[in-house]
């Protein structure tokens, strides 16, 4: 994963220009092999997770303990064949790595939205207004990148207890810095442009210029930060459900998964891999993706993101 | 002077902020009582646990109670662990040097191996040995930590038995851990050595440099490599706040007998004294240091000190 260095403010980045691309995305995306293999291994998990209840051959929450802990192949009674093994309750694993699709792409993209909104809030109104505004606002940054993400989202899940709604809420509500950061310094730039100075003099409302001339212009950076935060909220997710303040343990989750399997490696190795695999590859293929919008929507912010 | 004083103030009030996030933590359920307690209300009669409210002063105030925490807090009280029969500062400061240590061999050993590969892919870029570096710091970049602790421990512990598996004590004990710990920042430094790298070999000082006929060698390291330092020392602070939190996970993979690993299984046992003074302390080491990072920059640095 690409980390966003909130440190750097500098050398803000106008892309007034990338709307002229906008035509050559498809045959772009075509032309580099890598984010073509990408954009497909993405497509896959997306249509597992929104298909899960058709696709998986049985119930990923049916515990039958007198199938538990069967290796890859094994075929019951009645004939059902568990492609990937059943876990330590007799559950389908392969089941449940597609329904586990389902968690992480709810709580990567679910959260993206929360902290996307949040940040691009702050960052607008506070590279427009400056001052206490500014100030504030930078003050609620630094304080909030004085903890690691992880440790803050495990304790405020540590108290709220688990679940996938509070999840989303503590994923989002921690995630909103490097969004503030990056569109503050875009607006900072921006705010004594020439089209604003004009919006200005024409007597438009401070709204209207903050949401229909500068706005526009902070886009590309912001839809980097969000393919990139995606990737990150699914590991962190994963993370803290493997930590076991995640995610409830009835839900199939890929973190989950690979909590239950680690207590029976050795014994049942089968039952960490496909989690391994799908959230490796999930986030391995949204990271180049997200290197590789980057560059399409402006090279230049190659310094920056 | 004045950089030292604002950055030294901007350091109070995260401070301040660490404190209001702990503090705030065992109201944000609303009932403190409650989150201490926690399965234990079932048994108790309302009276007993009004009485337990009252002793732990949860009736008074938030802001007489903020003051107190503070109070206490600064004295290095941070309440009674009643599952380990210790004051909670203790559990934590007893399990801070293994969290140091590990997370300083992981330190190491993401510069040590990263710096090099970075180096060597920008060297020749887009040849096989770059590629294959690209690939591996991606993959790095992608997998979490706990599945390639997972990873590490199936091959490396359970089939080649080469490793220990968990504890501490050894220098063994500190190969899977330190790399599962690594191995993001190995990945992230990496990339950003190569295309810092590849961005200062095309700048006019190193085209003077080779101009003058300076060997390739020591336009590569003395002249380029310099330079290119400069994002991976910027970086340090972030990265420190990254092994901090990592350690969560690779303790507790591992059975690192940590502070990470500690404040796990504080969450497990509703421990929430140890939790809070556990998130305390590393928050603190991670802005203390990040301060320190920054007025040693300031020192050698005088553009940040005059405010350039």
């Amino acid at each position: 994963m690409t980390q966003i260095d909130p440190t750097s403010e500098s050398q803000p980045v106008v892309t007034a220009a990338s709307g002229l691309k906008r035509n050559s995305f498809w045959p772009r995306l075509w032309r580099s092999k890598v984010a073509t293999i990408s954009a497909i291994i993405f497509l896959v998990v997306v249509i597992a997770a929104i298909t899960a209840p058709w696709l998986s051959p049985a119930d990923p929450s049916a515990i039958k303990i007198i199938q538990r802990l069967k290796p890859p192949g094994f075929t019951n009674s009645a004939g059902t064949t568990f492609w990937l093994g059943t876990d330590a309750l007799g559950r389908d694993v392969l089941s449940r790595v597609i329904f586990g699709a389902r968690v992480s792409l709810i709580v990567g993209l679910s959260a993206v939205v929360i902290s996307g909104t949040i940040g691009v809030l702050v960052g607008l109104l506070s590279g427009f207004f400056g001052g206490l505004v500014d100030d504030i606002f930078m003050r609620i940054c630094d304080i909030q990148l004085s903890f690691p993400t992880i440790l803050l989202a495990l304790t405020i899940m540590a108290v709220l207890g688990s679940g996938l709604d509070k999840l989303i809420l503590v994923l989002g509500l921690t995630g909103w810095v490097q969004y503030g950061r990056i569109v503050r310094s875009q607006v900072l730039a921006l705010k004594n442009d020439e089209f604003v100075l004009a919006a200005r003099a024409t007597g438009e409302q401070r709204w209207q210029i903050i949401f229909q001339h500068i706005l526009p212009n902070v886009w590309s950076p912001v839809i980097v930060i969000a393919s990139f935060t995606v990737a990150s909220n699914i590991v962190a997710e994963a993370s803290l459900s493997f930590l076991g303040v995640g995610v409830p343990p009835s839900v199939p989750s890929w973190g989950t998964m690979l909590a239950d399997g680690r207590q029976y490696i050795g014994v049942a190795d089968w039952l960490t891999a496909p989690a391994g695999v799908a959230i490796s590859l999930t986030v391995l293929s949204i990271n180049i993706l997200g290197d590789w919008l980057r560059d399409y929507l402006d090279p230049r912010l190659k310094n920056l993101l | 002077m004045r950089y030292i004083i604002r950055r030294l103030l901007q350091s109070l009030i995260v401070v301040f902020g660490v404190s209001i996030v702990a503090f705030g933590m065992l109201f944000m359920t609303g009932d403190p009582t409650e989150v201490i307690l926690g399965d234990a209300t079932d048994r108790m009669t309302v009276s007993q646990i009004e009485e337990f409210r009252v002793k732990m002063g949860f009736d008074r105030p938030w802001y007489v109670q903020y003051a107190s925490f503070v109070g206490n807090a600064v004295q290095g009280d941070f309440g009674y662990s009643f599952i380990r029969h210790q004051p909670a500062f203790e559990v934590i400061t007893d399990k801070l040097p293994a969290t140091i240590k590990l997370a300083s061999v992981a330190f190491i050993l993401s510069l040590v191996i990263s710096i090099p590969l970075g180096v060597m892919s920008a060297i020749r870029p887009h040849r096989p040995l770059d590629n294959i570096a690209t690939v591996v710091a991606l993959a790095g970049q992608s997998i979490p930590s706990f599945w390639l602790g997972i990873l590490l421990i199936m091959f490396f512990g359970v089939y080649l038995k080469w490793l220990p598996i968990s504890g501490s004590g050894s220098w063994q004990h500190y190969v899977m851990p330190g790399i599962t710990l690594a191995a993001f920042p190995i990945a992230r430094n990496m990339r950003l050595t190569r295309s810092s790298m590849l961005d200062f070999m095309q700048k006019d000082f190193v085209r003077t440099a080779r101009a003058k006929g300076i060997s390739e060698n020591r336009v590569v390291y003395a002249h380029v490599l310099r330079n290119s330092l400069m994002p991976i020392v910027t970086s340090i602070g972030l990265e420190l706040g990254f092994l901090l939190g990592g350690s969560v996970i690779t303790e507790t993979i591992f059975g690192w007998p940590g502070v990470g690993r500690e404040i796990v299984a504080a969450i497990g046992s509703k421990d929430f004294y140890v939790v809070q003074a556990g998130v305390i302390m590393l928050a603190l080491i991670f802005a203390g240091v990040n301060l320190l990072i920054d007025l040693t920059y300031s020192l050698i640095d005088p553009r940040i000190r005059f405010g350039a």
